[in-house]
Parts: structure tokens; C-alpha cells; sequence
């Protein structure tokens, strides 16, 4: 018949062919890359899973060979170690009465003598009471003492004359720090 | 639209949601694992090494208990009061000195707290991880009066500040006590006989049971650091220096001589 289009038959099969190609190109790229991907992570997911039993049987181990250290040498061994820590930690601040007392002897006025002196480390405090030949002693041995450089504060609560004469005298001093002086 | 058109982002983005919630958080989990591993492994080595050191460890300390140093470490901070051994040092150094320990009292202080947990460096407690934190060791006081001429409590006084035991004299005084007088009640002279009177905090440790002990850093070390050790001994065992007389003052401020 004329003007029918006998072509349409032959050309069904090019456009698939085309279509097949187009799938065959890109699709098999694309699924290979996909297929690549799952393949990375199953095998991460499998070293992962081994990587996990080997932390469980280092624990387990560890847990094992601690339970079998003897809990008594431990003790005994830690307990040495802290009574050396202890020694290596330095002496605990105590007072040197000989220190304490040296700087008195240097530091009393001729014309004083002392009755009492007292020291407390954690009041950082000195007393002292003493007998003096004069008031200008009494002042002058305060003079001495407050010129030491660690005493804070100096007071005189009690200054009197007895009956033999001599002045009788308390002084009280506050130190800066450790009572190192007088 | 074409297959053509939409093939190519539909695998994008499948390969994105692939990548992105399944390989990476296992690139996450193996690399932790990895890290996990590793830090095991070490604590493995050194729970190992541990094993090793303990044996070498406990014959030092054995072998140690009977030399100074032994003897020094648990004299020094002993395991009990051990207040005889107090009374004995002080009543054998005032009779060096040529004084006279009039008493003695002990009072013990409360037991210390028991010390909080350890805490890691990034703040939070973690006990199990950690070595246990050095004990405090407990406490006593001790009162007592002492007499004797001021040259033997001087002399008294310098003697204890080494008594070869943790312990700090807190306060001290030396006080000449009233007129001595005779039968008939008159003065008599100046005998110059002084009272003294000291305190005195003692330490002491009680042995306890450590349960991480093994997490100390000796039993890396495999050996006891005991440099601390011989210098108190050196220092225990020094000659003290003899006093060197002043330009001022004098050598008794309790006397007017």
C-alpha cells in the first residue's frame, strides 16, 4: 500500500538495543560501584567483629592474670610503699626548740631575766614572761624583739613593779609565720 | 524524565546512604576497637610486667624488713601507737640531758576520714581505673612536763627534735615555778631548777588491704625508691653540730648571770 510506513518493524529493535546500552554503560557502573561499597563493609564488618573478640580476650586476661596476683603480697607491697611515700613526703612542720632557743639567748638584754617562755606552733605565738631591772630594760627588750623580722605583733599585757623592786613584765608576740624567732 | 537522567543521582545517592549509615559508622566502631586494642594490649603488658615485679618485689621487702632501712620505714611511721617505745626514747634523752620527766598523758585524736574516691583528670570518679590514694595516717598527742636545769632541758629539747618518728612538737615552754623555800618556810637560794612542758603529735599507719594496689607505680618500677629512706638515716645518725656561743645574750636567760 502506498505511503504506509513498512520501517516501523526494523526500527523496534534499535531503540531497544539503545536502551540497552544506555542500561549496560552507566547501570553496570553504577552497580559495580555499589557493589564494591557493600563489599568494603562486609569486610569492615567482619574486622570489626574480630577486632571485638580480641578487646573481649584481652580483658578476659587481664581480669585472669589480676585475679591471680596473691591479694596479700599486694598489701604488703603497697603498704611499704606508702610508708616510704611518707618518708619521701618531708617531716611535718615541727618547731626546733634548740633554734628557738638559741635566738632567745642571743636576743635577751642583760638586766632581763626570764621566768617563762612559751611557744605554740599552731597559734604561731610566743609568750614570755620575765623580771627586768628597769622600765628602760622592759622597753628596750620590747625595742629587740620587735626588730626581729617575723614578729608580726608585739603587746606588753602586763608591766608592774613587785616588792623587791624589779618590774615584773609579760609579752606576747604574734609571728608571721613558723615561730623560727626569737 | 528520562531512566537516563534519573539512573545516575538514584546510585549517588544509594552509594551516599550506604556510605553514610553503614561504612562509616563501621570505619568508627574498627577504628575505636583499634584504639581499644591497643590500650588492652598495654594494660595486658603491664598487668604482666605487674606479675613479674610482685615476686621480685615482695623478697625486697623481705629482705629489707630486716636491714636499717626496713626497720627505719616502719619505725618511723609504725603500724601501731607504739607508745612504749615513745616513753623509752624520751625518758632515755632526759636522763641523757640530766632532766627529769615528771608525766606523760597520751590522747588520741579521732580516726581520719576515709579519703574520697579517685578522680581521673578529666573529672570524673573513676575508682576501678585508678590506684588507690595513699592512706592518712592517724594521730596522737602527747602532753608531757619535764624538769632540770635550763642547760638540760636546752639540751633535752634539741635532743628530741630527732626521735626517729613521724611525729611534730606542736608547743613547748620552760617556766621557773615559784620561790623554793625551805622546812621553816624561808626562800632559799636559787637552785635554778626550771619546768618544762612539751606537746607532741605522733603519727602511725595501720595495715590495711589495698584492693588496686597493683595499680601502683612500683610494681612498674619493680623496686622500691628508698633514696628518702638513707637520707633520714643519714640524718639520724649525724653528729650535731656543737652550739656556737653568741656575742649577745646569754647563755641562760633565766638567770641574771
Amino acid at each position: 500500500m502506498p505511503g504506509m510506513n513498512l520501517s516501523q518493524t526494523s526500527q523496534q529493535p534499535k531503540k531497544r538495543l539503545e536502551f540497552g546500552q544506555h542500561i549496560g554503560s552507566g547501570m553496570l557502573f553504577l552497580v559495580s560501584v555499589v557493589a564494591v561499597a557493600g563489599a568494603i563493609w562486609g569486610g569492615l564488618s567482619y574486622y570489626d567483629h574480630a577486632l571485638a573478640g580480641r578487646v573481649g580476650e584481652t580483658e578476659t586476661r587481664i581480669v585472669m592474670e589480676r585475679q591471680d596476683m596473691p591479694q596479700d603480697k599486694i598489701d604488703s607491697i603497697a603498704d611499704f610503699q606508702f610508708r616510704i611515700d611518707n618518708i619521701a613526703a618531708g617531716r611535718k612542720q615541727t618547731l626546733d626548740p634548740s633554734e628557738l632557743l638559741g635566738s632567745l639567748e642571743g636576743a635577751i638584754l642583760p638586766g632581763i631575766r626570764l621566768t617563762k617562755y612559751a611557744c605554740d606552733a599552731g597559734k604561731h605565738s610566743i609568750e614570755i614572761e620575765a623580771g627586768a631591772d628597769s622600765f628602760r630594760t622592759v622597753v628596750q627588750q620590747m625595742t629587740a624583739f620587735k626588730r626581729m623580722s617575723n614578729v608580726r605583733e608585739l603587746s606588753a599585757p602586763v608591766i608592774r613593779r613587785n616588792k623587791e623592786g624589779l618590774i615584773d613584765f609579760s609579752l606576747s608576740m604574734e609571728l608571721a609565720g613558723s615561730p623560727e624567732l626569737p | 524524565m528520562s531512566l537516563k537522567k534519573l539512573s545516575f543521582p538514584i546510585f549517588v545517592i544509594v552509594i551516599v546512604f550506604i556510605g553514610a549509615f553503614s561504612v562509616k559508622p563501621t570505619v568508627d566502631s574498627v577504628l575505636e576497637n583499634r584504639k581499644n586494642l591497643k590500650a588492652r594490649a598495654d594494660e595486658l603488658a603491664a598487668v604482666e610486667a605487674t606479675r613479674r615485679n610482685l615476686d621480685m618485689l615482695s623478697a625486697s621487702r623481705d629482705s629489707l624488713l630486716t636491714s636499717d632501712e626496713g626497720t627505719t620505714v616502719y619505725g618511723y611511721l609504725p603500724v601501731s601507737f607504739d607508745q612504749e617505745r615513745i616513753v623509752d626514747v624520751f625518758n632515755f634523752y632526759a636522763m641523757q640531758s640530766g632532766a627529769v620527766i615528771n608525766d606523760i598523758a597520751f590522747m588520741h585524736k579521732a580516726t581520719p576520714a576515709s579519703v574520697s574516691p579517685a578522680v581521673s583528670v578529666d573529672g570524673n570518679v573513676d575508682d576501678a581505673a585508678l590506684p588507690p590514694v595513699p592512706p592518712v595516717p592517724g594521730s596522737f598527742t602527747m602532753h608531757a612536763s619535764i624538769q632540770g636545769s635550763y642547760e638540760s632541758l636546752r639540751s633535752f629539747f634539741k635532743s628530741v627534735s630527732h626521735p626517729g618518728r613521724s611525729y611534730a612538737l606542736t608547743s613547748f615552754s620552760i617556766e621557773k615555778k615559784g620561790v623554793a623555800t625551805d622546812a621553816n618556810g624561808q626562800a632559799v637560794a636559787d637552785t635554778g631548777m626550771l619546768s618544762g612542758t612539751f606537746s607532741a603529735d605522733f603519727f602511725y599507719l595501720p595495715e590495711k588491704s589495698y584492693p588496686r594496689g597493683y595499680l601502683l607505680p612500683v610494681f612498674g618500677t619493680g623496686a622500691f625508691d628508698l633514696a628518702s629512706v638513707r637520707e633520714l638515716i643519714a640524718e639520724e645518725k649525724a653528729v650535731p653540730e656543737l652550739p656556737v656561743p653568741g656575742d649577745a645574750g646569754r647563755g641562760n636567760p633565766f638567770s641574771f648571770q
